[in-house]
This record gives C-alpha cells, structure tokens and sequence, in this order.
C-alpha cells in the first residue's frame, strides 16, 4: 500500500496504525487503495478524530424490496465535504451458525462486496452478522440480489426477531450439553417471516449457550437466553484426577474448595461429587476437562428478559423454565417462543423488551399468561416487601 | 410461515377484509400479521395489509391504537428497520379513526426526506385529506415541489395527494405535468393501477378547489 | 423503486458445508480439550480423532483483503475451514499437529498475533464509534486498538488469575456485553439535550418522545404556539434515548462527551452467579488518538487484580472477596458521589452492617 497516495491526510488515524494489535486503520487504508467509499471514511473519520464527535446523520431507512429489516441506513452530516460517504449504508447478512466457514464461501462474500460496497467488514457485528458496512442506497437490490443468488440472506435489525446466534457446541465443545448449532439454524429457518419483517414492540433476541459457561453471553444481551445443562450426575474419570495431580494441580484449593456448594471431596485418593447439591456451575468441568464431563440427560434451562440499560435499565435474563429438553425438532422451545410472542407482541408498549414488559406486568402474572407454573428457581428468596396483589377476597353477605 | 399468517393472507390475496376483521376478535394475533405483511415480497398484498389495517382501526380503534406509535417509530428506527408502508398504514388508520394520530400526524405529513419511502408517505397525506383537511392543506408546498421527482411513482403520489387535498394552490405543480407520459403504479380501490403521470395529475386537477 | 424478481426468506447456508471433515466427522463426540500454548488448543473426540485449533487476534473492522488473507491461511493450513469466535477473533482448525506452527509463523507475517484462550484478554468487544454510529460519545476501534496495543502481553499470554472480558460502548445503549463485564469501557454525554422547539413539532412523535426518557425528566409542552417538549434538566442524566426517538434534541457534546470505567461484570455461571459491572471511573477524557487517560486507567486495574486475585478468581469475585472498600483502596481510585447509585432499586446496593474491614 505504501504506492497509493491517500486523498485525506490522516495524521491522527496514521497514529493508529502503530503497535502489535491488529490496525483498523491500516484496514481502511487497504480498501481505500481501491475503493473511493473507504477513502472518504479515512477522511470524514480524521475529522471526527479532530473534533471529537461523529458526523453520522439520525435517520436514513433504507431497505430491500419484501424486506423490513436487514439494511442500516446511514448518511454523512458532512455529505459535501466528504461525497464518497454521502451514503454508506450497512448490510447485515446473516452468518452461518457457529460462524463456521469455509476459505470459499469467504471468497465469494468478499468478492460480490467489492463489486457493491466499501470493501469494509466487520467480522462480526455484537447480534453476530456478517456485516458489511457501506454501500449507497442505487446498490442495494443488485447487492442483494448477488447474495441471495450466492445462498446468502439478510438478518434482522429493528422490531423484530433479530439474528439468532450460538455458541459452538457439539461442532468442537465436549461441554456442549446440546446441538447449539442445529437449534440455532432451526429457528433461523422457522422464523424467516419474524426475522425479515418487523411487527414486534420492540427488538427480540436469542442466543443460545450449549453449558452454563454462556460464551456468547446470552444471559446478558439476549431476551431469550437457552442454556445448556444436564439433571444427572457428573461423570469421573478418577484416574485423570490423579493424573491432573501428577501434572501439579492442588485440587482441593483450585477445584473442590471453589465449589459453590461445596458438595465435592477429595480425599486424596478419590473424587466425589453430591450431585444433589451441584448446582451445575461449570468450574471443575472447566478445569478439568479430563477428568470430568457433564451428565447425560441434558436439556437447557431457558431465560427470559436479558437486555442493555436503555430503558428502565440494565436486565439480565431470568429463569421461567428451570429444564427443558433440547432435542430435534425442539419442539418445546418452538410452543414457549410462540407463548412468549403472543403475550408480548400484543400487549407490549412501543420499545418495550420483553424483560421490562415482564417487570411492568409482574412477573408473577407474566408467568401465568405463558402458562408456566411459579417455580422457585425464578427468585433469588421469595419477596420481601408485603405489598402484595391478592387476588381474589370475600364479600360479606 | 405460522397457520394464522397463512390464513390472513390468504384473505387479503382474495381482498377480502370482513373475516379478517371477525378474526382480530377471536385472535390478536392478526394484528401483528398484518404489520408482517407490510412486508411482504407481493407488493399488492403489501397494499391490502395497509387497507386491512385501515378498516380494522375503522372497526376496532382499540386494536390499532398501540400501533400507531410501533408505525410511527418505525419510520424513525435508527436500528435498520425499514417501515416501507408504515405511512401509508397510518394513513389509512388515520382515515378511518382520526382520533388515533392526532399526537403524530403533523410530523407524519412533513415526513419527505426518505428517498425510499417518499411515495408512500405522499399517498398516505391523500388517504388523510378527509380526516386531516387543515394539516394536509398546510404542507400542500411541500408536496406540490415533489411534483418535480425523477421518480414517476413520486410524482404521481403527489398529484393524487394533492388531488385528494383539493387545495387549489396545487393547480400549477399539476398542469405542469400535462406532457409526463411516464407510466406509474399506484394503489386504488384494492387494486394496482398503471396510469401515466400525465392522467394521474389530470384526475387530481379536477377535484381541486378554487384557491 | 421496481423490485427484481429473485428469492426471498432463503435464511443463511447450512452450516454443515462449512464445518471442517475432522468437526463433522466427530460432531457432538468430543471428548476433552487441552491447551499446547498460548492460542492454541486441541480438542479429542471419543474416537481419538483431534482438531488443532489456533485462535488469532482480528480487529473487527477489517477490509476484505484481510478476509482473503485468512482464507489463504486456510487453505494452505487449514483444509479451507475457519471460524471466527463470538468475541471478534478468528479460529484456524486443523487435523495436522504440523500446520501449527507454519500458520503461527505466516500470521506473524501477516502482523496477527495469536493467544486470547483461558485466563487471558482475548479481544475486546466493541461496536461502531464514530466509524458508522450517529449517537456514540466516543471512538469504538480506536480505544480498542489502543487498548489492546498496551495490553497485548496480557493476549499473547496466559498470566491473569482467571480469563478477563473487556468491552466497549460508545454509548449507553451499548451494543454488546459492556454491563456484564470484567472491565468495560461505557462512552458517556454529561450535558443534556438541546431540543430545537422549531422542529420537535415537525421532526417528533412527543408521546414516544417523552416515554423514551427513564427518568421522566421529557414533558410535552407549547413553546410560541408550537408543540414541543421541555427537558428538565435535574432528571437528565444523557443517556440519550430521547434522541433515538427525536432527532430535534441532540446531546453530544465535544466539550462534555467522554467515557466512563466499569468493573467486576460476568456472564458465566462458573463458581459465582452472573453479574453486572459496577462503575470505578466515573469520567475520562476522549484524547484521540491515543486516549492515554483510558489505557493507563485500564492497565492499573488490569495490573492490580494480577497481583491481588487468586488462581480462577474472575475480577468481580476478587472484589467481593475483599470487599469493594479494599479495592477502591488497592486502586487508588476516587469513591465519589456518583459511586453511590440512585436510579430504581438504590436502596438494594446500600450495605446495610457493620461488618467493616479497616
């Protein structure tokens, strides 16, 4: 790159371009070499450096043809100064559960982008799509069209389902407690409709985690957050706890005496589990892979309510279904979805998450209009305060 | 797609409204099947949603009241949603229940900067005429100016929504168009209808009032 | 706009043509993983097969030269399969214990670091900034870019007590993880909106508006015969939600805007339950940039619970454990006004018992 001359001086970015960790800057730069619309951001971008504000304009809906939700539109507030980012609209493509991909697929996604786009990525954005970040509005059907034609579709953004996404789970994780990837893409498919055309309250999000470790996070970002566990017991390998021992691990400070429950032993020679008490925390399964594996009857405990601060603040996902089970084709989790939508897509305020439509009704009540029974597992303790909503009182006759 | 979408949507490829509207009673769900179907790949079905949602807010204000804000956010939904015929939806919820877009229709009607949704919103400040007279006369300007788009679909949006409007101020922006030849497609009476612009600002030209 | 006859609703591919013959021939069958060094693992299936996999660092925001780059990768180490990870790095797996090191060397070349596995910070979260955001208070790539950059030992290398997930959002609606975070970087307004009366009643929905205010501090109101809003500023706290629904009242600020430190969030279940981050630096300046206030703010809380937290204590354990007094204490930090919460449920943080450490 060092041939191509620049059209905006990037004193502040060039400086980004320094240190080990990989450089967003240099990254613009090599598509700005071939690509206008990349230059114009290294340019509208120093200026945002130098006045510490960005110059993305509110507003902008733009979209594909029989599609609600997919395209970001974006325009410059600076769309003179700074033509080649007048427009630079964001397309969303829908991954691949896992984010699995071959060098092929890469290829083609690269290739039909540099025929419409910036050439700029982001892989990939915080839902999980593949994200394509600027393109001007005359671009976006063929784009689509190319993608489509490549076996490739939009995923969501706006008021409705957007795109689901998972951890790795049974592809290369022994602690996958089910086919995270097979869930994932099932709802992917089932719900094509809710995905592309918004008519929700607000967003709604899935995630799915195949053990309690949660590595996509799930209980923190999604509204309905399905969590791979097991009801039975752990299984040991008592001769790989001798051998973690030869290898130097102190099992009763770093495994047994962290336990939460404190329901494993060792005494030297073996290890037991009280699963009974296991609260399936996932810390000695974690370190000592080996050694310990989860139970055989799995299933997924399923959350509810996880959301960022905006706009009664930050939730994370509860539990309504303390187990549920997890096996093609998902059945359950199909009829809980359709229960949760129903009462929330019809009752739900304007830019209400399920999490603070559950709060605003009761929880209590929201569990009954779903039709699942009071289970202590929703509730740290049972309430404190007395105000409570009896429902039912005699009249004297 | 869910049985209960099927089902309306299959009511609306018929044109049928009333037992979509028996429906909604039994099953809110419709409602939201209908906001889906805004969406719809079918561009007429899209259109029949719209009147769909018209003649439920006509028949139970109730059910279309929360969506008026959910239609108009969408029209501002900085998070990639695109409310395609959100406008034209709140037109028509607006013509038969005024009361329910009296807190948005003064920025509904001035909401012609989206290039991509512009067509729409003209065809909704016609659908509004009726209900809205003084606030559709106000912007009367505005959309006359959209008389001059490249788009044909825009300009002949704009003569039926100045047409419907009858503001007499219209008069130039419309015999201006005398000579456009162009064909464009709008939603009339349940119906996609190709005319050209020229017969479009014709029609309208005669419903309006003297200035 | 005439729409071209093509499919719709088609979703994404399959991802069984993407998974490498090693993962499908042995999927839903692994049996244990290992760590052999920094960033890269090997997983054994119950029929002894292995997959090698070496994680690489990747800045997110990438041009599809980089993409190219790693298919190259790939194909020459890998089979053609890769991944990419839900925190933004990329997975080469291979079936060849061999490839290993030629593909670490080739990333090398590339200037791409490898690690990011176990206790270790393996990438930091982030989203748009000024990049492609029209509400962010702060750059997002580029205070990633120099974190990461000062904090790249703490990558390459497995030396922390336990793993250590950072976040950043360039503002409160924080896209991403950043309220469940070990340290989490929050980009923040400190002035409340100017709403321009002329336009809300043009531009605005007001019911939408003045809900969209948590702290009810929006109210309708007539200001020279039109419609607008007021804003009382004692309830504004800028978290800028009217703005989304209002494009009359923006807040950033240039003056004002800056970002905010939390710590001692977590999502997974391992030992202690899930919890939010709670805030241990209520303002730093945006200095593009290199944003020197924000790396050094960061690396003393990164080097303080390296020193003081125990094997497999995550940073929020380590602060409960001592207790929050004693980490304000290590750190040096200030414990101001704003520490103290006073939004809903307040009184459920206020520590109600004199069991005190001096």
């Amino acid at each position: 790159m060092a041939d191509h001359v620049h059209k905006y001086k990037t004193p502040m970015l060039d400086e980004l371009e320094k240190g080990p960790w990989p450089s967003f800057v240099k990254e613009i730069k090599r598509a700005a070499a071939k690509r206008p619309m990349a230059e114009g951001l290294l340019g509208q971008l120093e200026r945002s450096y130098k006045d510490k504000q960005t110059y993305w304009k509110h507003g902008g809906l733009v979209g594909i043809q029989g599609y609600g939700a997919g395209i970001i539109g974006r325009y410059s507030a600076l769309g003179t100064e700074f033509p080649e980012v007048a427009a630079f609209h964001t397309v969303r493509i829908n991954q691949p559960a896992g984010w699995f991909y071959t060098s092929k697929a890469l290829r083609t996604l690269c290739d039909i982008w540099d025929k419409h786009g910036s050439g700029l990525l982001n892989v990939h954005g915080s839902t999980g799509d593949f994200v394509l970040l600027g393109t001007t509005s005359e671009k976006l059907e063929d784009c689509f069209t190319d993608y489509s034609n490549a076996g490739w579709d939009l995923g969501g953004s706006s008021s409705d389902m957007r795109t689901p996404s998972c951890c790795n789970g049974m592809a290369r994780c022994e602690f996958a407690c089910f086919d995270t990837m097979a869930l994932c893409h099932d709802l992917t498919m089932t719900y094509q409709d809710e995905l592309h055309r918004p008519a929700f309250p607000y967003k709604f999000k899935i995630k799915i985690a195949g053990c309690p470790n949660d590595c996509v996070a799930s209980i923190a970002r999604s509204d309905l957050s399905i969590m791979g566990t097991w009801k039975d017991e752990i299984r040991i390998d008592q001769a790989e706890c001798q051998a973690y021992i030869k290898a130097g691990m102190d099992i009763v400070a770093e495994i047994t005496g962290m336990c939460p429950t404190a329901c494993m032993t060792w005494d030297g020679k073996t290890m037991k589990i009280n699963n009974h008490e296991c609260n399936r925390c996932m810390h000695c399964i974690n370190f000592m892979p080996k050694a310990l594996r989860h139970g055989k009857e799995t299933g997924a405990t399923i959350l509810v309510g996880g959301k960022a601060p905006i706009l009664e603040g930050a939730q994370l996902a509860s539990v309504v279904v303390p187990f549920m089970p997890m096996k093609a084709p998902f059945s359950e989790i199909k009829e809980f979805i359709q229960k949760l939508w129903d009462v929330w897509g019809e009752n739900g305020n304007n830019r209400e998450r399920i999490g603070e439509f559950m709060l605003r009704v009761g929880v209590g009540n929201f569990m009954e209009s779903i039709g699942e029974a009071p289970n202590p597992n929703m509730v740290m303790h049972p309430r404190e305060n007395p105000y409570i909503f009896y429902e039912e009182y005699f009249e004297e006759e | 797609m869910s049985t209960l979408r099927r089902s309306v949507r299959g009511h609306l490829e018929s044109g049928d409204y009333a037992p979509v509207l028996s429906l909604v009673v039994a099953d809110r769900g419709v409602v939201r099947a209908l906001v889906s179907l805004l969406c719809d790949p079918d561009e007429l079905l899209r259109w029949r949603a719209v009147s769909a949602l018209g003649q439920l807010a006509g028949a139970h204000p109730d059910l279309a009241q929360p969506l008026v804000a959910r239609l108009y956010w969408s029209l501002n939904d900085e998070s990639g949603g695109i409310g395609w015929m959100s406008a034209p939806a709140l037109g028509e919820i607006g013509r038969f229940a005024p009361q329910l877009l009296s807190k948005c229709v003064r920025p509904l009607v001035r909401y012609l900067d989206e290039p991509f949704l512009l067509a729409g919103s003209l065809w909704a400040i016609g659908r509004l005429a009726p209900a809205y007279p003084a606030e559709t006369r106000e912007v009367v300007p505005e959309v006359a100016l959209c008389c001059a788009s490249a788009d044909p679909a825009v300009r002949a949006s704009a003569a039926f929504a100045l047409g419907a409007v009858g503001d007499g101020r219209a008069r130039i922006a419309l015999t201006g168009l005398a000579d456009d030849q162009s064909p464009a497609r709008l939603y009339e009476e349940g119906q996609l209808v190709t005319k050209q612009v020229r017969e479009w600002a014709g029609e309208a030209l005669s419903r309006l009032r003297a200035a | 706009m005439a729409a071209a006859k093509r499919e719709t609703d088609i979703g994404p591919p399959h991802y069984e043509q993407f998974l490498h013959p090693v993962i499908k021939k042995n999927y839903g069958t692994w049996k244990y993983h290992e760590t052999l060094k920094p960033g890269v693992m090997v997983h054994v299936a119950e029929s002894g097969d292995k997959i090698f996999t070496v994680r690489a660092a990747s800045p997110r925001l990438v041009s599809t030269d980089f993409i190219r780059d790693l298919a190259s990768l790939a194909d020459k180490h890998c089979e053609g399969h890769l991944r990419f990870t839900s925190r933004n790095n990329c997975e080469f797996m291979t079936g060849e214990q061999k490839n290993i090191d030629p593909l670490i060397a080739d990333l090398a070349k590339l200037g791409i670091p490898v690690g990011g596995l176990n206790n270790s910070i393996s990438n930091i979260v982030h989203t748009q900034g000024w990049v492609h955001c029209h509400t962010p208070a702060t750059d997002a790539s580029g205070v990633v870019k120099v974190l990461m950059d000062d904090l790249i030992d703490y990558f390459t290398h497995e030396k922390l007590p336990a793993k250590l997930r950072v976040a950043l959002a360039c503002c409160l609606n924080m896209c991403g993880a950043v309220h469940c975070s070990d340290i989490a970087v929050l980009g923040i307004h400190r002035r409340p909106p100017k709403v321009n009366n002329a336009r809300v009643t043009d531009l605005c929905e007001i019911p939408t508006t003045v809900s969209s205010c948590p702290t009810a501090a929006i109210r309708p109101a007539m200001v020279d015969g039109k419609q607008t809003v007021t804003v009382d500023e004692s309830r504004c706290m800028y978290c800028g939600n009217c703005y989304t629904s209002c494009p009359a009242m923006p807040l950033a600020n240039p003056i004002n805007d800056g970002v905010s430190i939390w710590v001692g969030g977590k999502v997974s279940n391992a030992r202690s339950m899930p919890m939010f981050s709670k805030l241990a630096i209520p303002y730093l300046p945006n200095n593009p940039p290199r944003w020197p206030e924000v790396t050094d703010a960061v690396r003393k809380l990164v080097e303080v619970y390296a020193k003081h937290a125990i094997k497999h204590e995550r940073f929020g354990e380590w602060a409960n454990r001592i207790g929050w007094p004693r980490f304000f204490e290590l750190t040096g930090l200030e414990f101001t006004k704003y520490h103290i919460d006073d939004y809903k449920l307040a009184q459920k943080t206020l520590r109600s018992t004199a069991q005190i450490k001096f």
